[in-house]
């Protein structure tokens, strides 16, 4: 057995009692030997400085994400572990990035709330002129409203008698049946330099 | 007196950090619960082995932060086999590292592809993370370096992360014996740098 081998078994304790007495009587009497072992004692060392050190780096970023990977894995695991490498990357730390997470839900959950409440309560503007129609009280009367100008003209409105436009007859005419029967004027395409607009053949 | 010229204490289980003990049948069923979707058994093993992941990561790499990255990556990896049909993991802790392992060996790899001399930053120098450290203890750190990655990475497991030898073997599927000799190897290969150090530290 040589000298590492014996070092060896020594430190992990597998040394007979026999081996353990003869091994003391040899490190005192062998400077080789004891320069293994101090050389060991240096290694030990130098491992447990650098291992505290590495002990205490700290992993909150890993931890982050592994939350969050763990929480979107019922969804999509992927998506929740690459926002968290994001975050990672652009240096947030796991405080940082919970905080953000639950301002940026809140926010769009304002958001959403806000357009859907200004949605249902949106009032008509009595000032704005509006085009459009709307039935009077009375089911007979067809309410027109029409543009004003832009000034401050009030919208002007005709109130139509329902029953007298239903009643109305149109009776055709022989000015009607002329303009029925006329030909209408060709139409022909010229492609002008300026526009493609139509002309009318005279 | 100087620190390295302190008596020699003869005390055996110098070299033992934490002793964790393995138990693969317990493990197998909790990382089974952790992958069909059991936060409880997840957050245990994200306990148990995060840290170690990272000091082994830290130690092959030799970069802090490209160790983070990989332990990230570790835990992606395994969070993406939740809820998919995947047979019986016996070994979860031998898998975790077998995963860390390739990560490493394709960071190293880039790295020797990619990145030229003068352009290694400071956070790639191993010692730097360590202020206090004296002359020797670099000399340590370099050395661990200077070994063969099968080698160097058995040390890390026995010395930073705090596995057996006979625990190292059952997680690489190798024999006790086997594992036993090639850590013997590497230590007698360090402790022989560093003896010749002290030799020419006491010339001086």
């Amino acid at each position: 057995m040589n000298s590492h081998d014996t070092i060896d078994k020594f430190l992990n304790g597998t040394l007979s009692s026999d081996e353990m007495s003869s091994f003391l009587e040899s490190v005192e009497h062998d400077p080789d030997l004891q320069a293994l072992l101090e050389s060991d004692r240096i290694i030990n060392s130098a491992v447990g400085k650098e291992k505290s050190i590495l002990m205490n780096h700290d992993l909150s970023s890993v931890a982050g994400s592994f939350v969050a990977g763990l929480a979107a894995t019922s969804a999509t695991a992927t998506i929740g572990m690459q926002t968290a490498a994001y975050a990672k990357k652009a240096g947030m730390s796991w405080i940082t990035l919970t905080a953000s997470t639950i301002l940026s839900v809140s926010l769009s959950a304002g958001a959403y709330w806000y357009i859907h409440s200004s949605e249902k309560q949106q009032p008509m503007n009595p000032n704005r002129d509006y085009i459009g129609t709307s039935f009077a009280e009375s089911p007979n009367e067809l309410t027109i409203t029409v543009p004003a100008q832009v000034s401050d003209k009030p919208a002007a409105t005709k109130v139509v008698q329902r029953k007298q436009q239903t009643q109305t007859v149109h009776t055709i005419t022989q000015q009607d049946q002329q303009l029925l029967t006329e030909k209408p004027a060709k139409m022909r395409l010229e492609h002008s330099s300026s526009k493609y607009r139509p002309k009318v053949q005279e | 007196m100087d620190e390295d010229q302190k008596p020699i204490e003869l005390k055996p289980n110098a070299v033992s950090v934490e002793q964790p003990r393995i138990q693969h049948n317990q493990e197998a069923q909790s990382f089974a619960k952790f992958l069909s979707g059991d936060d409880n058994a997840a957050m245990y093993f994200f306990r148990a082995y995060n840290r170690k992941l990272f000091l082994y990561c830290a130690k092959l790499v030799n970069n802090i932060h490209a160790a983070e990255d990989i332990t990230q990556e570790v835990w992606e990896r395994i969070i993406k086999l939740r809820n998919q049909s995947q047979p019986e993991i016996a070994n979860p802790g031998g898998f975790m590292f077998t995963i860390a392992r390739n990560l490493c060996l394709n960071h190293i790899k880039l790295k020797k592809h990619t990145i030229p001399l003068d352009a290694i930053s400071e956070l790639d120098i191993p010692h730097e993370y360590q202020p206090g450290s004296t002359e020797m203890e670099e000399l340590v750190h370099s050395s661990l370096d200077t070994l063969k990655f099968e080698d160097k990475e058995l040390l890390v497991l026995n010395m930073y992360c705090g596995y057996r030898f006979d625990e190292i073997a059952q997680m690489m599927g190798m024999s006790p014996n086997a594992i036993w000799t090639r850590a013997s190897r590497a230590r007698a290969q360090l402790r022989d740098r560093v003896k010749i150090m002290i030799k020419r530290d006491n010339k001086s």
